[in-house]
């Protein structure tokens, strides 16, 4: 990020805000899954998941554009400056959510991890105390339904299909699972978020109910899932603002027209 | 992969009408691929598709379709018009003319430009 001119730097800092730091968290993990999930658009395995994948990936960022409207709601700044106006330290999404898309077994594996742990995530947010968050669940929920049902349609027929699609099911998930850390990993003044009801349950609290969920549905694929591959030290950092080096390229390619033309409208 | 045909209601009191086809390995995923190629910017309030004689409707479309605003998904989404008069009156305060023809502005000449150019190509 050193080599951009000064004029067009990216420079919103979020205030030190325990809320506020809960919700980025929430807009930046939908804001990248949907970017990684959109790398598909023109390329997935057939026109119909063309579409489908795509049109996940326009939910994914339109989920984050809600959670950007509560963190205006709370700042004034704007969702634009919110979603693409910060320094990539500035982000808080988990490290999973960056990673590059990989293959499409990858990608598949991931989006239903990532999914289920926001089902788990999402719910568990309708007992907060913030009526700024709960006011904006709902609909949310909703289409995350449809989400969950995608990956499974998938997943659900790779044991059918040819041995390799096993195979490659087995390392997209070990790839995955090294990450997983990341999704649960402690949040800035967590301790007070939860205290305040503003966050339920823990974000540690969340991995039992995940772990379950996941074991429920790969028994049902009739995949393997090795939970000793899950490694709850894997892909921390992002909820701090420390990400991979796959981040810094995808921060430049995401950004680049709203650093180019600062107050640019469509 | 089955080719299923896509199916869909207007409105409420309409007949199913035939919108599209899917191609999918079986009915499950023809469902899926039905609901998010042809029904996710809200063309009409129910959707199915066709599986040999029986008509299979996209069950939970009414709960996911509109639960969110998806109006960044349709050019409707943009208002271009205060754009193009702005663009109009600065384009009048540089005193610039627009040379080139718009979409749609004499496409019978251009047609007959390229066909010229063509025929002179053959020649």
């Amino acid at each position: 990020m050193t080599n951009l001119p000064s004029a067009t730097r990216a420079s919103w800092t979020a205030p030190d805000d325990p809320r506020l730091a809960l919700v980025l968290s929430l807009a930046d993990d939908e804001l990248m899954i949907g970017h990684r999930h959109a790398h598909w658009t023109g390329v997935a395995p057939t026109l119909e998941e063309d579409l489908a994948f795509s049109s996940l990936a326009q939910d994914e960022i339109g989920h984050a554009a809600i959670w950007y409207g509560v963190v205006e709601e709370m700042t004034g700044e704007d969702t634009d400056t919110l979603a693409f106006g910060r320094q990539p330290d500035q982000y808080r999404h988990a490290v999973l959510t960056e990673r590059e898309p990989g293959d499409w077994a990858y990608t598949i594996v991931r989006q239903h991890a990532y999914d289920l742990y926001d089902q788990i995530r999402l719910e568990a947010l309708t007992d907060s105390t913030d009526a700024s968050i709960t006011g904006v669940l709902g609909p949310i929920l909703r289409e995350e339904r449809l989400h969950r049902a995608h990956a499974r349609a998938w997943l659900s027929r790779v044991k059918d299909g040819p041995a390799d699609g096993v195979q490659r099911v087995v390392a997209g998930l070990a790839a995955v699972l090294a990450d997983i850390g990341g999704l649960f990993e402690r949040l800035p003044w967590e301790e007070e978020l939860v205290k305040d009801g503003v966050l339920p349950r823990s974000s540690a609290d969340l991995v039992e109910p995940w772990t379950a969920a996941m074991r429920e549905d790969y028994d049902r694929f009739g995949l393997p899932l090795d939970v000793g591959l899950i490694d709850p030290a894997g892909g921390l950092g992002g909820r701090h603002g420390t990400h991979s080096a796959a981040f810094e390229p995808m921060w430049q390619e995401m950004t680049a027209l709203f650093r180019d033309h600062p107050g640019a409208t469509w | 992969m089955g080719r299923y045909p896509v199916l869909q209601k207007r409105r409420e009191d309409d007949d199913w009408e035939t919108v599209g086809y899917v191609r999918a390995p079986d009915r499950e995923m023809a469902l899926g691929f039905a609901l998010h190629s042809f029904f996710r910017h809200g063309e009409g309030v129910d959707c199915a598709i066709r599986d040999g004689e029986e008509v299979v409707a996209v069950t939970d479309s009414r709960d996911v379709v509109g639960a969110t605003d998806k109006s960044y998904r349709v050019s409707a989404g943009y208002p271009l018009g205060p754009k193009r008069r702005r663009a109009e009156r600065r384009i009048e305060e540089l005193g610039v003319r627009v040379e080139g023809a718009r979409p749609g502005d004499n496409v019978a000449s251009m047609k007959r430009d390229r066909a010229e150019d063509w025929d002179g190509g053959k020649k």
